[in-house]
């Protein structure tokens, strides 16, 4: 469990720090040599700042096959709403670099705009590309097959959604998200099966205790008709959201997340 | 006896040497303001006062120090969360357009007293590319986001911040179908 917890923590710091290559591997090519050090110190600037984003402009200006900086310049721009610039950027990273940036590509697709269809396109054609595990979004929340599901959820495709999730978890080197059985669990309350969920929402407690995990349970006992339980899963759900131990992501809403008013509604039924 | 016909000849070089440095200055500024089309502000995504668009009653507090949403702890900041910020917005009725598809942002600031300005607006198609919408459903997610009144002034380490906040109505055929972030 704590090595588990580790691995996540190891993948999450990667993803979160994503330096530019190892610019030695570029010191027989004198232009792209410089393209990697002016990316290295576009990094020690705020990313989005001013000096950050005229580093990388040097950098692709010297080299621009180094699709490192196009990518990175790209972010600050999805993290504000430009989606425009953003698309142009991480197009010409991904057209240098296929195998390096679809996955990001797609992650941004579903993230920040809920286009499922362009996150799935994206993540398929990485599939078809690589015969390796394709791995994590940026931020190691989720598998992109795991990913990908929730795309499908997303355009109302709920049992293939469950079918991509199973068939990800049976893999021998999958590593359970953060988020999992979370998501499965809610993926079989949306179908109706309400002993299904609650049993695969109980392994989520293992990953993390979340608010979340027990107002979904509440939904469950609810449609089971089991009052007690359903009472007693929102009061853990409440108490849990206001202790801050619930989903969340600074740049915005995850999939599944619930918001303090939803509980307190769903409170009031409940004691009706 | 001066030669007019060389004194002319002289002031007409003069000219042309007047006229060669005029036109390589030109020349100078459109190569710089070539360049300049990448000059950057502050930070990616932040919004200049525009006096053809802008309330000058709205005031930043501390506009060089302003920040963007996802640099504080309750990234929402908004009185009762996503949902309350939502709620009147996802309550506005569109007649159906087939086609009517895409993406609608609208970028602001929200200053250190919870006040809000510097509205703009941009809009794309799926392929993030620039579309345009009718003007009946962009001026009713503006005027209705600009109805949003209960923001909460972003602090951290007792500084109070003026930051950027952004909501993106994903649309499809004229209907609000999800709001971003």
């Amino acid at each position: 469990m704590i090595s588990r917890k580790l691995l996540i923590v190891a993948i999450s710091f990667i993803c979160t720090n994503y330096g530019p290559p190892n610019c030695n591997l570029y010191k027989a090519d004198a232009r792209c040599y410089k393209a990697c050090n002016e990316a290295e110190m576009a990094i020690t600037f705020a990313q989005g700042s001013r000096k950050s984003q005229e580093h990388f402009d040097k950098s692709i200006q010297s080299c621009p096959s180094f699709d490192y900086s196009h990518y990175e310049k790209a972010v600050p721009y999805a993290k504000r709403g430009l989606m425009k610039e953003w698309k142009v950027m991480i197009d010409e990273a991904v057209r240098l670099d296929p195998k390096e940036h679809l996955g990001t590509r797609g992650w941004y697709h579903f993230f920040f705009m809920h286009n499922y269809e362009a996150a799935i396109k994206d993540i398929e054609k990485l599939d078809s590309l690589i015969d390796y595990n394709i791995g994590f979004t940026g931020d190691a929340d989720y598998h992109l097959n795991i990913m990908k599901a929730l795309c499908w959820k997303g355009l109302g495709k709920t049992e293939k959604a469950i079918t991509i999730i199973h068939e990800q978890m049976a893999k021998k080197d999958h590593d359970i998200g953060l988020f999992d059985y979370l998501h499965l669990g809610v993926l079989y309350l949306e179908m109706g099966n309400y002993e299904n969920a609650l049993e695969i929402l109980d392994k989520q407690i293992e990953i993390n205790n979340l608010s979340e995990i027990y107002f979904y349970k509440a939904l469950c006992y609810k449609q089971l008709n089991i009052k007690d339980e359903y009472k007693s899963n929102l009061e853990k759900a409440l108490k849990l959201y206001k202790r801050g131990s619930k989903m969340s992501n600074p740049y915005r809403e995850l999939v599944d997340e619930i918001y303090l008013s939803e509980i307190e509604n769903e409170i009031t039924i409940a004691n009706k | 006896m001066h030669q007019p016909v060389s004194y002319f000849s002289i002031n007409n070089k003069m000219k042309y040497i007047v006229l060669f440095f005029t036109l390589s200055i030109c020349a100078c500024n459109n190569t710089l303001k070539k360049d300049h089309k990448h000059e950057y502000l502050r930070h990616v995504g932040d919004i200049p006062f525009d006096n053809t668009l802008d309330d000058p009653a709205f005031r930043p507090c501390n506009e060089e120090s302003a920040r963007v949403h996802h640099n504080f702890n309750n990234p929402d900041l908004y009185e009762g969360e996503k949902p309350a910020m939502i709620k009147p917005l996802m309550q506005l009725e569109f007649a159906k357009i087939e086609g009517e598809s895409g993406y609608i942002t609208i970028r602001f600031m929200v200053n250190c007293e919870g006040k809000t300005g510097r509205y703009r607006v941009e809009q794309l198609d799926f392929e993030y590319k620039d579309k345009k919408f009718n003007e009946k459903i962009i001026d009713s997610l503006l005027s209705k986001t600009k109805s949003l009144d209960k923001w909460i002034p972003a602090k951290s380490e007792d500084f109070v911040y003026d930051y950027y906040k952004y909501l993106t109505f994903k649309i499809i055929d004229n209907q609000i179908k999800d709001i971003l972030p």
